[in-house]
């Protein structure tokens, strides 16, 4: 038994199942995790998604910006944007029934088991953590968001989850203030401030670091602990120079590659677009 | 008598960003004394000097007390006993109160310094509440210092709510609107500026025919990026606001929407004292963007009409700054437009520019001389999309 983790996957689907039956992907055997992203951008998302929610019980998912912007747009919270590549998705016979299943997914998740180096602790979040949390706590931050999108009133935190403000985290934060806010740390982050002041404008690479910013993950506490396994920000290229620390976008929709990790003994595997 | 360095400049040096005026407080000093220095008084009723040398300002330590409604309603208490810590305590933001000796040491009675540590923007005292132009005043620094991670206190922000309701702001002039207005549009984040005072519910009461979001303010984003000119980004920010107008405003008033939005325009120069090059800009970009979309389509005669409308030979800079402006519109618009397609304009112009009017009349004496060179221009604009369209 294997577990592999897939960075963003954005509607790719072919060089998933390419990438999956170069390591004999089984899924009665194997796990696949994916860092989010799943959908939009790619050609592939009604099928990605189907694949996906097909083996269910060996998919482990964290769910990134484009996925609940997919879920948003579905139920009527959003409008759709122009680069988004949705439409097929969103007018598919089973769209409702992809969408509920989305939708129950996690914000993080944590798991551990035996690897090469003895038993390991893993983290995965789509986009990264605020530099004071400890895994419990973005456990049960991931959590309340989680909460909200499964509950009742899932449309109204829907509406309520786009925007930049507030900039950082404060543990008094209340209502879809504190649930925009930590959802902006783990699906959006890239730069951050020891604080953990978020600049979500700044979508480029280290050469576009603000002054007084630091990619979030040279602040994180986590990594102490357990490995953190992250996407969403394919202009690292997959380097973060940290050990422990893993970025696995490697930006296969923008003509560079899909990676596949295996946990047990961190081989990579890649396609190239 | 003791001087120390203060307010913005101190700021500025402990956060490590450059700063433009350097503001200095006298203890223990009268205005005789500071007169038998060589030191000259400004403003007839307020204790500030400039330096015989240096020029920079050096105000009288003093006490504030409001007596009344408004911005100008305050009584003040200048004295040689005045401490420096009483001086401080008036100010407006901890980041702004704190003091620096000739020695270079700091005095930081209210916390300051860990302010701008923890990136906070939170007001020094109960004095905050004399003065209404605080509330622009800390909304521009918000637009200052927000993307260096700086928030405001929610404590702050509900005084600047409690100030904006009280309706003092209306006693603002509009001078003095237009100084914070314009110096937040100079800022790195001047959308800040804007939804900072939608928070406090400032924007309300300044401009209660407008309902503008972070998603409306798109054009005045990028604008920041094309260019650091305020009166590009105020055009841009016009354009936004424009589409942010109250439908039942736009409804009950004209039914053409661009009249309406050049009307609105204009109350809000009255309101804000914004001056012609901004306002005129703003106007220009109103007239003309929807244009932009489609410039490839446009003949000769629409091309050579939006130059001559927008007097662009006449004043070539500010067309260029149009230009810049429609750009920062269209990237947000959905339609991609490529800034190439604008560029075109700039190239018309060139041509259209350039020719010898002198020489062009003394071949044709018999014609109406604007007929003549109207006609030429034509010519050449049309030469050059045929030679553009060939060539791609």
């Amino acid at each position: 038994m294997s577990t592999y983790v897939v960075g963003d996957i954005q509607g790719c689907y072919k060089p998933l199942k390419k990438l999956l039956k170069k390591v004999k992907f089984s899924k009665s055997r194997d796990q696949l995790w994916c860092v989010g992203d799943l959908i939009n951008r790619g050609p592939n998302s009604l099928d990605t998604l189907r694949f996906l929610q097909d083996m269910d019980q060996s998919v482990r998912i964290v769910l990134g910006n484009h996925d609940l912007h997919f879920l948003a747009i579905h139920e009527g919270c959003a409008p759709p944007r122009t680069k988004d590549t949705l439409s097929e998705l969103l007018t598919a016979k089973d769209c409702d029934l992809l969408s509920d299943w989305l939708r129950k997914k996690s914000l993080a998740h944590y798991d551990r088991f035996e690897t090469k180096n003895g038993v390991e602790k893993f983290l995965m979040v789509h986009a990264g953590v605020a530099p004071m949390w400890s895994v419990q706590k973005t456990l049960s931050l991931a959590a309340e968001v989680e909460l909200s999108l499964q509950g009742e009133n899932y449309k109204i935190f829907l509406r309520n989850m786009y925007g930049d403000q507030p900039i950082r985290w404060h543990d008094k934060l209340q209502g879809y203030e504190r649930l925009r806010t930590i959802t902006n740390y783990l699906t959006r982050i890239r730069f951050c401030d020891s604080l953990g002041s978020l600049r979500l404008d700044v979508k480029e690479g280290l050469s576009a670091t603000p002054n007084g910013f630091k990619p979030w993950y040279e602040f994180e506490k986590i990594s102490k602990s357990a490995t953190i396994l992250f996407g969403h920000w394919a202009a690292l290229d997959g380097e973060t120079g940290k050990p422990k620390v893993y970025a696995l976008d490697t930006g296969y929709v923008w003509g560079r590659e899909l990676t596949l990790m295996c946990l047990e003994n961190y081989q990579r595997y890649s396609i190239t677009n | 008598m003791k001087t120390y360095l203060v307010g913005g400049a101190v700021r500025d040096k402990v956060l490590g960003i450059p700063t433009e005026d350097r503001d200095w407080v006298v203890i223990g000093s009268t205005p005789t004394d500071m007169i038998d220095l060589g030191y000259r008084q400004v403003g007839k009723d307020f204790p500030v000097f400039l330096h015989p040398t240096t020029k920079e300002q050096y105000a009288l330590a003093r006490t504030e007390k409001k007596i009344g409604f408004g911005h100008t309603a305050f009584d003040f208490n200048v004295s040689p006993t005045v401490t420096l810590e009483e001086d401080l305590k008036r100010r407006d933001l901890t980041i702004n109160a704190i003091a620096e000796n000739h020695d270079g040491k700091l005095i930081d009675p209210f916390g300051g310094l860990s302010d701008i540590k923890n990136k906070l923007l939170k007001h020094v005292s109960e004095a905050f509440y004399e003065d209404p132009l605080r509330v622009l005043r800390v909304a521009r620094f918000h637009a200052k210092l927000a993307s260096l991670g700086f928030v405001i206190s929610p404590d702050t922000l509900s005084i600047m709510s409690e100030i904006s309701q009280s309706g003092e702001l209306k006693t603002l002039s509009p001078e003095r609107i237009w100084q914070e207005f314009q110096k937040s549009l100079a800022s790195p984040t001047p959308e800040k500026f804007i939804l900072t005072l939608k928070e406090c519910g400032a924007l309300q009461a300044l401009l209660p025919e407008i309902n503008i979001t972070l998603q409306t303010l798109n054009s005045l984003r990028c604008s920041t990026t094309l260019s650091k000119e305020t009166d590009i980004r105020y055009a841009a920010l016009m354009n936004d606001i424009g589409n942010s107008l109250l439908e039942t405003s736009k409804q009950a008033k004209l039914p053409n929407s661009r009249a309406y939005e050049l009307e609105f325009q204009s109350e809000v120069k009255k309101r804000f004292n914004v001056p012609n090059d901004h306002a005129s800009l703003a106007a220009l970009t109103c007239e003309h963007h929807e244009k932009m979309h489609r410039l490839k389509q446009l003949g000769a005669e629409e091309l050579l009409s939006i130059i001559e409308s927008s007097d662009a030979i006449r004043r070539p800079a500010r067309f260029e700054k149009l230009l810049t402006v429609c750009k920062a519109i269209l990237k947000n618009s959905l339609k991609s437009v490529e800034n190439s397609q604008i560029n075109l304009l700039s190239e018309v112009l060139k041509i259209v520019s350039d020719i010898d009017v002198k020489i062009l009349l003394q071949n044709q004496p018999d014609q109406e001389a604007r007929e003549v060179v109207r006609h030429h221009r034509l010519q050449l604009i049309n030469k050059y999309i045929a030679e553009r369209s060939e060539s791609i």
